[in-house]
């Protein structure tokens, strides 16, 4: 069945619409998920640092250590790439040419955050963290800006 | 939401605002005048539905809509000819 089946045939002039993936062009953007999902990495580089090395033939505190570290590299890892996706989003949907004008380094700007993101899962480090909220700011000043409107960047944690 | 649902595709729903994690519903958006088609990833203790979609907005974007913004659950892929339900649904 290629074509669409006749309307009709449900009992509707037409066949009602649902999105699936973005819900319309709802223009309805936001960095706080971007900002949220990066102070997540923070949050865990932290607690990965936090973390005490088991003694040297403990293999219970060994595998606890293990277990434990492996889960929070393992969020930091996907709330890194979830800060990437959001910023990215906010780069192809929000921004437009005319934002340029205003921000000629705006390319540039989320080029590094989405670098930043990479770094974050790459290292364990609250610098490479910080940088990513840094760029985050930055990101939240342009966008609540472009709309002319003032909104104190705040962080969660 | 691909492969399982491309853009076009028509989709039979069984009407009921009882949804389990696991189901792909129709809902009413939670703010906007606009009808979703998502998973749903978990109903918490208030009844507040968690959707998901693998690329798109979803409850992380919009928050959680109560079940009853929940219209049906999704269970025939009629374009593609595929079930979107595990077993077939039983009549209660």
């Amino acid at each position: 069945m290629g074509e669409k089946p006749p309307s009709k045939l449900f009992g509707f002039n037409e066949i009602p619409v649902a999105e699936a993936h973005c819900d319309g062009p709802c223009g309805v953007y936001d960095p706080a998920s971007a900002r949220i999902a990066a102070e997540a990495v923070r949050s865990m580089m932290k607690k990965m640092l936090d973390l005490t090395p088991p003694e040297f033939g403990d293999t219970q505190a060994a595998a606890a250590y293990h277990n434990t570290i492996s889960r929070y590299a393992s969020i930091k890892e996907e709330q890194a790439e979830l800060a990437k996706h959001e910023l990215l989003v906010l780069w192809t949907d929000y921004f437009k040419p005319v934002h340029l004008e205003a921000y000629p380094d705006l390319h540039e700007v989320f080029w590094n955050a989405a670098k930043a993101c990479s770094e974050c899962k790459q290292h364990v480090s609250t610098d490479v963290a910080d940088e990513l909220m840094a760029s985050v700011e930055k990101i939240h000043n342009m966008f609540w800006e472009s709309k002319g409107r003032e909104v104190t960047y705040y962080e969660a944690s | 939401m691909l492969p399982i649902l491309e853009p076009g595709d028509v989709v039979i729903i069984r009407k009921d605002k009882h949804c389990e994690a696991g189901d792909i519903v129709v809902a009413r958006h939670p703010y906007k005048n606009t009808t979703l088609i998502k998973y749903v990833a978990y109903i918490d203790e208030n009844k507040l539905v968690e959707l998901s979609s693998p690329h798109g907005t979803d409850s992380r974007q919009f928050g959680k809509p109560p079940m009853s913004n929940i219209i049906g659950v999704a269970t025939y892929n009629l374009t593609q000819r595929a079930l979107l339900v595990k077993e077939a649904t039983s009549t209660n």
